[in-house]
């Protein structure tokens, strides 16, 4: 077998074995990323790991004991969240959002992450 | 006071862009010695390089003696070339 | 103060197109006045784009909110420092500063190659279509001179967030990073415009590459810094579509890096090392791209803003351009020499080459997935840090042992004697150290993978350095002498390794934090005390105080470590009124041991309040490895030519000083 056909195969190994691998970090770890609306109309990924984006519900947030409540919505579809952790600096009423979780039987989204959205200067310019 | 500032500055910059696009000349070529040079520099460079590599042990005599005679010859064929040149006028 | 901006920015915009025309058609029509005319242009260009952003910056120290941007980043209560940062603190001027960074690298570049006319000309036209596309964005829609009519009073703020030192230094060093790729791949245009395929562009290129990346790995580590410092979370690193776009460039340059020493001690790779470095370019303006064009919320950004189009035309503009050069010179770019063996230093840094190229790929398509994924099934599915993290791990332990394995191959073939000389004891320090470790109830097998891996790197890296010294003291000289003159003489081979040292730190920072973080929290009255690891902390109580649009709250907190008293931490949370933003002030105690991460996350009308305690090993030798990288860098590049004496074609011819010296150093 010739250097070059060996290092050929060998390549071939490593790209595959990243490649597996690649498929099976990316089956473990997708979430849907829609808005509230887009998820109510999904109803096949209801119970699925998603990632909504929407505007804090003003008025709606409740902390006890280190456990938020909150609502948030697009305008059109309002959902519960129930967090169990430290929120964000930038989470207010009114703000835009991310959170990520799973919905329970009740319709409560169970959030695991909360993730405010980026400084403006990561954001598009307005205009 | 500020558009007239403004207006000269262009102007200025206008002149001693355009003042010298109307010269016809010739576009200037690399001094075929400066790659003969940069060639013997990499050379030097790759032959320091193997001895270090052969006297910190991570090469068997022979292949160093292999090597550095292949580097050796480059060397003086640049070396050549380059005293050819420094012969031209 | 605007209308000198759009003035400049307007002129800007016209010199750059006019350069671009002139320096193509001096090509074209083999006219030495047009070049010369475009040369000046590059000045000019240069000069009018300092005016736009001394004008930018005179219009935020004067508080002039008439200027929108200006209104839109800064407030009058702002302190001098962030004002000035405010400059890069919004979109426009984020722009603006990058125009002024090209401007800066392209009198630069075109100076270094005053010795060679024929690459000068077309690296000329390449700079400017880059220069014209960034000039037109901003003298339209991208202007940061945009008036605002009427005045308002006071400005909305920069965004607190951005008020950190790291984030101030942040965006300018990643720029210097981005940016500083342009030249390279102006030089590698130029060479295949030109037909001059040989060895010039790389030791031309290499320089600017090696100084871009060094900008590049500080870039990453600063905005690092200021996720750890700012965020409140404690994390440096979350694969957020911003940061891969910064760390995509940096690997693909990363691989160049080492391929480039491929083609130049054995001739092989040409094609390669062109096509790496026209990617790498490609990726420094995709990323510009993914952060400025706001696709990363959503691709509905294009229909928002025309600025994704424009950047998406102009990155295809320059990579079709290219690969076209790359094609129609295919034929030049042949290979000298073949891999002769395995077991070969030119095989380790091909296998690099695969796994940083692979390392690109995975984070190209972890960025991009939600994109794709909504443009085939209208659905956003985005790949969280698990599938990052997943794919990552075997590829960084791969590098590693490529970084400890290939610097001890020599070129063309091993024997395996060479080998068990050159790996035994490495590999026998690794062994010894994991197990040490093991014992010592360190569980986590990533981190003991790395630091073994670790340990194997450093101790090849040391036993080099002893064999080289060694051969020195032999001949007579005394250690440091001949430790000096060691480095001195191998500048590039010593920075190299000195760079793999700072990695090797930064690793076992990423390790130890990552794998061994801890984190409790409590709600505590004051008085109370609470044990997080080793520390007990007490909580005495809040109090609360303004400064100019900021209310601040400090908990004051008593920390102990065992029986002894640390000292007294206060941890703050502030809320800036302008904004309507929180925002904390964490307190961190570093030691080289672990970082004492301690937060004020709220409280309750009672004055009881939640402290949470991060505790992350190690994290100190993260930062370390960055200054560690900076060091070996400047090693590498600091120019080898002040002791070499004037060459003489004669003596060249026959053979080399280093001959008399070396052959009596025989091991």
């Amino acid at each position: 077998m010739t250097t070059r056909r060996k290092l050929l195969i060998g390549s071939a190994i490593v790209v595959l074995a990243l490649g597996f691998v690649a498929y099976q970090g990316v089956r473990s770890s997708m979430v849907y990323y829609l808005t509230p609306t887009e998820f109510r109309d999904r109803p096949e990924i209801r119970h699925q790991k998603v990632r909504l984006a929407g505007r804090v519900v003003p008025g709606s947030v409740g902390r006890a004991e280190g456990v938020a409540q909150f609502e948030i919505t697009d305008g059109i579809t309002p959902y519960r969240v129930r967090y169990a952790g430290p929120l964000p600096d930038l989470f207010a009423e009114g703000r835009e959002v991310l959170v990520e979780g799973r919905l329970d039987d009740a319709g409560v989204l169970q959030a695991s992450q909360v993730i405010s959205t980026h400084p403006p200067e990561y954001k598009a310019p307005e205009r | 006071m500020i558009e007239a500032l403004l207006l000269l500055l262009s102007v200025t910059a206008a002149a001693y862009l355009l003042a010298p696009a109307f010269r016809r000349g010739p576009i200037g070529r690399t001094d075929p010695r400066t790659a003969l040079e940069n060639a013997r520099v990499a050379a030097v460079q790759s032959l320091r390089d193997l001895e270090l590599d052969w006297q910190t042990g991570k090469l068997s005599d022979e292949d160093y003696r292999a090597q550095r005679a292949t580097l050796e010859a480059e060397l003086a064929a640049v070396g050549r070339r380059l005293a050819a040149l420094a012969e031209e006028p | 103060m605007g209308e000198i901006g759009r003035y400049a920015l307007l002129a800007a915009a016209i010199v750059a197109l006019y350069g671009l025309v002139v320096s193509v058609l001096g090509l074209r029509w083999r006219h030495g006045g047009l070049l010369e005319s475009a040369r000046r242009a590059v000045t000019v260009w240069a000069l009018l784009i300092a005016l736009a952003s001394a004008a930018l910056f005179a219009a935020f120290l004067g508080r002039d909110f008439s200027v929108r941007f200006v209104a839109g980043a800064s407030e009058t209560t702002q302190s001098l420092f962030y004002t000035v940062a405010a400059f890069w603190g919004g979109h426009d001027g984020a722009l603006l500063l990058w125009a002024l960074i090209l401007a800066g690298y392209m009198v630069a570049g075109v100076r270094g190659l005053r010795d060679y006319p024929d690459l000068q000309g077309p690296a000329v036209a390449t700079l400017f279509v880059i220069a014209a596309f960034f000039s037109l964005l901003l003298a339209s829609a991208s202007n940061p001179f945009v008036p605002l009519i009427p005045p308002p009073p006071d400005g909305q703020g920069l965004n607190p967030l951005l008020r950190n030192p790291w984030m101030a230094a942040h965006p300018p060093t990643l720029y210097l990073g981005f940016v500083g790729m342009s030249v390279p791949f102006a030089l590698v245009v130029a060479a295949l415009v030109t037909g001059r395929l040989d060895d010039t562009w790389i030791l031309l290129s290499r320089r600017w590459v090696i100084l871009a990346w060094l900008f590049l790995t500080l870039g990453l580590l600063f905005g690092a810094k200021w996720s750890y410092v700012v965020l409140g979370w404690g994390g440096y690193w979350a694969w957020d579509p911003v940061e891969n776009a910064a760390f995509m460039p940096w690997l693909t340059a990363t691989a160049w890096l080492h391929s480039i020493q491929i083609q130049e001690r054995r001739g092989m790779l040409a094609t390669w090392n062109v096509a790496l470095l026209l990617i790498t370019f490609g990726l420094t303006i995709f990323g510009t791209f993914l952060v400025r064009s706001g696709v990363l919320s959503s691709i509905h950004a294009f229909a928002q803003s025309p600025i994704g189009y424009f950047f998406l035309a102009f990155l295809a503009v320059l990579l079709v351009g290219s690969f076209a050069l790359l094609a129609w010179r295919w034929d030049l770019l042949h290979s000298r020499g073949t891999v002769e063996s395995v077991i070969s230093r030119e095989t380790a840094f091909l296998a690099n080459n695969l796994l940083f190229v692979s390392a690109a790929v995975v984070v190209f398509l972890g960025t991009i997935f939600p994109a794709i994924t909504e443009a085939t099934s209208g659905v956003k599915i985005n790949v969280g840090p698990g599938y990052f993290n997943m794919v990552m791990v075997p590829i960084a332990v791969g590098i590693l042992l490529l970084m400890g394995i290939g610097p001890l191959l020599p070129w063309r073939k091993a024997t395996p004697e060479q080998l068990a000389r050159n790996f035994t004891w490495p590999a026998a320090a690794a062994v010894l150290v994991a197990a040490g470790l093991a014992a010592g109830g360190v569980r986590s097998t990533g981190a003991l993978l790395v630091f073994a891996l670790v340990v194997f790197v450093g101790a090849t890296i040391a036993l080099e350095a002893a064999r080289g010294t060694a051969v020195r003291t032999r001949r007579g000289e005394p250690l440091p002498v001949a430790v000096w003159r060691l480095l001195a003489r191998n500048r590039r081979r010593y920075g190299g390794y000195t760079v793999h040292l700072g990695i090797l730190l930064m690793l076992v920072g990423i390790a130890g934090s990552s794998a061994f973080a801890t984190q409790s929290q409590a709600l505590l009255r004051p008085g109370e005390r609470f044990t997080a690891g080793r520390y007990t902390l007490e909580f005495i109580g809040l109090s609360g105080r303004e400064e100019p649009g900021i209310d601040i709250t400090t908990a004051t907190v008593r920390v102990w470590a065992g029986a002894r008293f640390l000292g007294t931490v206060r941890p703050e949370r502030l809320f800036y009124r302008t904004q309507e933003q929180p925002m904390h002030h964490v307190t961190i105690r570093s030691s080289p041991r672990e970082d004492l991460y301690v937060i004020l996350s709220e409280w309750e009308p009672d004055g009881r309040a939640m402290i949470r305690v991060l505790i992350h090993p190690l994290v100190l030798w993260l930062w370390a490895g960055g200054f560690v990288i900076a060091l070996g860098v400047v090693l590498a590049v600091l120019p080898e030519t002040w002791r070499r004496p004037v060459p003489h074609p004669a003596t060249a011819a026959r053979g080399l000083p280093l001959s008399a010296q070396g052959t009596s150093g025989a091991p």
